[in-house]
């Protein structure tokens, strides 16, 4: 696992910005970042009449206003400027040309807010974060950006050795606590069958705490697994984040995709529902 | 290493460098018993593994028209909004120059007349015996052929300009092996395919010497048939192969596919029109006719119930052959195919040349077969035909009005074909050898091309080159384990890149974009104001 030292951070021109800047400053405190960009990406692929009006009363390229406004949200919130920070400006409305640009940076993580009314892959967020290779974190508004504990789910699908190094990373970093979930789902084929559907889940259970053993061995931490069961109809990326905010953590960090997740889908249902329904908790995705 | 004269992948160019030389050292040095030792391992390959070609090369076309007709048919190579690099009809010429241009200048007599001498399940010099050599000859040549092409094509083109990774086969294991094709495995993968192209490439330019030296010799009796005169010829073919890798791809190989196919469509129709025309129009169609009807059976024949050993050198030898060379046609075509949509693709790639393809065999083989059978002299023609496949054409030519002109396109072509193939196979595995970049410097690929004439040269003059051959035909069989990965992952690939091209086409909301824009656009010009 890479050291979480190349980072980049969108900024969209709202009053999330500010909340951002803010919330890396203090993460910064703990991870010392060796570089953080700050992208912008211009959503427009031609401008508006309107605009083409005003732009020649700036006086420079609109790319440039935008990238000294960004400094100054920058300058404020870190108190002058840095070297080991860099703004970068995606013109041109494509968004090919964005992951293109993201994918060749090699971020190790890429952070977004997250607007309360996320409309999933319609929004710059859901289209880039299913589009790149990078780990992604969605901060919403009203997040702490004191970490204490990291919910980390589970599903020990290919991604759940890198979930895992991720988590351990943050929490070296920051001291947070680990707490490692996994919920157990019997398929659906089991369900007229209540007795076997227990029979069914203890083994699921079994076969669970044999990968998390493995995983601990290979990865060396020591936490305890904890077992989710979903009540009938229960979304499990509801029931994660529930459970995640009931033991108040102020983080989930979790894989893509799912195990029964199609080739198809860029994303994982669970993954979806959890960036998607959150408003309190900064979701991790890692890739 | 990296400088103005190479560019090289280290661990894939030294190893496939002293292999090739180690190779060739040793097939020289024990001589003949080298030849058997291959040609027992090919034997043991075809006996033991001729069902999983078969099964292999039909799952390879079903795979080709899922895609073909799949909504992933809609997807471009190079992107969304990428062009064809090539004009449609240069990019079909230089599909069959490189597919199989030589191959059917070689076989394109010698096949059919082969099948019609010494049939499976007719009687030799009949009518069904006729009608059974066409469609078996359209077997070993048509879709199958072309779907080997395609798939190899299709996959590296994908990765290479949609995943943009490097164009070597390597990049297709990405979707399994992941970042590890970057290390040892991907060396290896990479080093099998260029070995068995420099080997397949090589022995092909021997064996294609001596058809023009067997073809000259026979029409200019000054000429005689000797080691010397194929190793003059040899260098003369490398030196005109040479130039054209220096002018590139779009002055060398591109101008002389073209020339290649108006060269051998003036040879074919001259064919039609001073032979037996009207069998031709018949005959193509009943042909095609047959073929279809037949292709299932047939495609699906193992020799399941009375192994006669007929297929294993026929039918099985040619998926291997096909397969071997996949690799390096596959390359090059993924190449110059850059822009085209995996549907104009697989059309493209699977039907226009296999078409193309029976009007060939039709009127030469056909034809061929059709003078035999009208003469009354204990089928003559048909003897002298399979004595000796190297002057097949220029035997049959002989039976037509002004043979001498006929022979000498003939010639020509065989050497321009030649050219071609060695300048491409030069692209190709000087490519390989560099990592994967697509413009290599010249000198590099100068390198490559003088070293297969060495190497068929030396072979020549040596011997070994029967037994080289042999070999490059045994990869045949880790190649179609490589090729059957290859369609599960470009199948893995193009379902993601579905996704994300519909994904692409939605739009972001631009209005509230602007607005913030404008918020910060006045925010600045009331600073200005005021200042």
């Amino acid at each position: 696992m890479k050291k979480l030292d190349n980072i980049a951070l969108f900024a969209d021109l709202s009053k999330m910005d500010k909340l951002l800047l803010n919330y890396i400053k203090l993460l910064d405190d703990n991870f010392n970042f060796s570089n953080l960009t700050v992208i912008h990406y211009v959503a427009l692929d031609s401008y508006s009449i309107e605009l083409q009006e005003v732009i020649p009363e700036l006086g420079e390229p609109l790319e440039e206003v935008l990238r000294k406004e960004i400094q100054q949200n920058i300058n404020d919130a870190f108190g002058g400027p840095r070297d080991t920070i860099d703004v970068h400006i995606e013109s041109g409305g494509s968004i090919g040309k964005l992951v293109d640009y993201i994918d060749g940076q090699k971020f190790d993580l890429v952070i977004m807010g997250k607007k309360a009314h996320y409309s999933g892959s319609g929004s710059l967020g859901g289209k880039v974060v299913r589009l790149c290779n990078a780990n992604f974190m969605f901060i919403p508004e009203n997040s702490r950006p004191n970490i204490q504990k990291i919910a980390v789910a589970l599903d020990f699908s290919k991604y759940s050795e890198k979930v895992m190094q991720m988590a351990m990373e943050v929490s070296e970093k920051t001291g947070a606590e680990i707490m490692p979930m996994t919920v157990l789902k019997a398929a659906v084929r089991y369900f007229p069958y209540i007795r076997e559907r227990v029979a069914v889940e203890k083994s699921l259970k079994e076969n669970h705490q044999k990968s998390y053993r493995k995983l601990q061995n290979k990865l060396g931490f020591d936490a305890d697994l904890e077992f989710l069961v979903p009540d009938q109809d229960q979304h499990i990326g509801r029931l994660i984040y529930d459970h995640a905010l009931s033991e108040s953590a102020d983080m989930v960090i979790m894989g893509n995709k799912g195990k029964a997740d199609n080739q198809s889908l860029l994303m994982g249902s669970v993954t979806e529902r959890l960036i998607a329904s959150d408003k309190v908790l900064p979701v991790l995705i890692v890739k | 290493m990296k400088n103005k004269y190479f560019h090289i992948h280290g661990p894939v160019f030294w190893p496939s460098v002293i292999l090739i030389l180690a190779f060739i050292i040793v097939t020289l040095v024990v001589g003949d018993p080298m030849e058997e030792v291959f040609s027992s391992i090919q034997t043991f390959i075809t006996d033991t593994t001729g069902w999983f070609f078969v099964i292999s090369v039909n799952l390879f076309i079903v795979f080709c028209f899922y895609l073909g007709f799949s909504k992933y048919g809609s997807i471009r190579l190079g992107g969304k909004d990428a062009e064809p690099d090539f004009t449609t009809s240069s990019w079909f010429a230089m599909l069959f120059s490189a597919g199989m241009g030589i191959g059917l200048l070689f076989w394109g007599v010698a096949e059919p007349v082969f099948h019609y001498a010494a049939p499976v399940d007719s009687e030799a010099y009949t009518v069904a015996g006729a009608q059974e050599a066409m469609t078996l000859s359209f077997l070993h040549w048509g879709f199958h052929a072309w779907a080997i092409y395609a798939v190899v094509a299709l996959s590296l083109a994908f990765f290479a300009f949609n995943k943009k990774m490097p164009l070597t086969i390597r990049s297709v294991f990405h979707p399994l092996l992941g970042e590890r094709i970057y290390g040892w495995m991907g060396d290896v993968i990479d080093i099998l395919a260029v070995l068995a192209t420099a080997f397949g490439l090589a022995t092909s330019l021997g064996l294609g010497v001596s058809q023009v030296a067997a073809g000259l010799a026979y029409i200019f009796p000054v000429f005689e048939h000797t080691t010397t005169f194929e190793v003059v010829l040899l260098a003369i073919i490398t030196l005109a192969a040479t130039i054209s890798v220096m002018l590139g791809i779009d002055k060398g190989v591109k101008v002389l596919s073209e020339w290649n196919i108006r060269l051998a469509a003036l040879l074919l129709i001259f064919v039609i029109i001073l032979g037996p025309t009207l069998f031709f129009l018949s005959s193509l169609i009943e042909n095609t006719g047959n073929y279809m009807n037949d292709i299932v059976a047939l495609s699906f024949w193992t020799e399941a119930y009375g192994d006669t050993g007929w297929q294993g050198g026929w039918t099985i030898f040619y998926w291997a052959w096909w397969i071997s060379w996949s690799p390096f046609v596959g390359m090059f075509i993924a190449r110059v195919s850059r822009g085209r949509t995996i549907r104009e693709f697989i059309f493209g790639v699977l039907l226009v040349p296999t078409l193309l393809t029976f009007v060939w065999l039709t009127a030469m083989g056909g034809s061929a077969i059709f003078f035999d059978m009208q003469a009354d002299d204990g089928n003559a023609l048909a003897g002298a035909i399979t004595d000796d496949v190297s002057t097949a054409l220029f035997v049959f030519l002989e039976e037509f009005p002004l043979s001498m002109i006929g022979s000498i396109v003939g010639i020509i072509l065989v050497a321009s074909f030649f050219v071609t193939s060695s300048d491409s196979g030069s692209l190709v595995i000087d490519s390989i050898t560099a990592g994967g970049k697509l413009d290599g410097p010249v000198t590099q690929r100068i390198f490559w091309a003088t070293a297969e004439g060495a190497i068929a040269a030396v072979l020549l003059i040596g011997g070994g080159l029967a037994a080289l051959q042999t070999a490059a035909i045994t990869t045949g069989l880790p190649f179609l384990i490589i090729l059957l990965v290859m369609c599960y992952s470009l199948q893995k690939g193009l379902v993601q890149e579905y996704a994300k091209e519909k994904l692409m086409e939605k739009d972001v909301d631009q209005k509230k974009y602007e607005d913030r824009l404008f918020e910060v656009i006045s925010k600045k010009i009331d600073k200005k104001d005021k200042s």
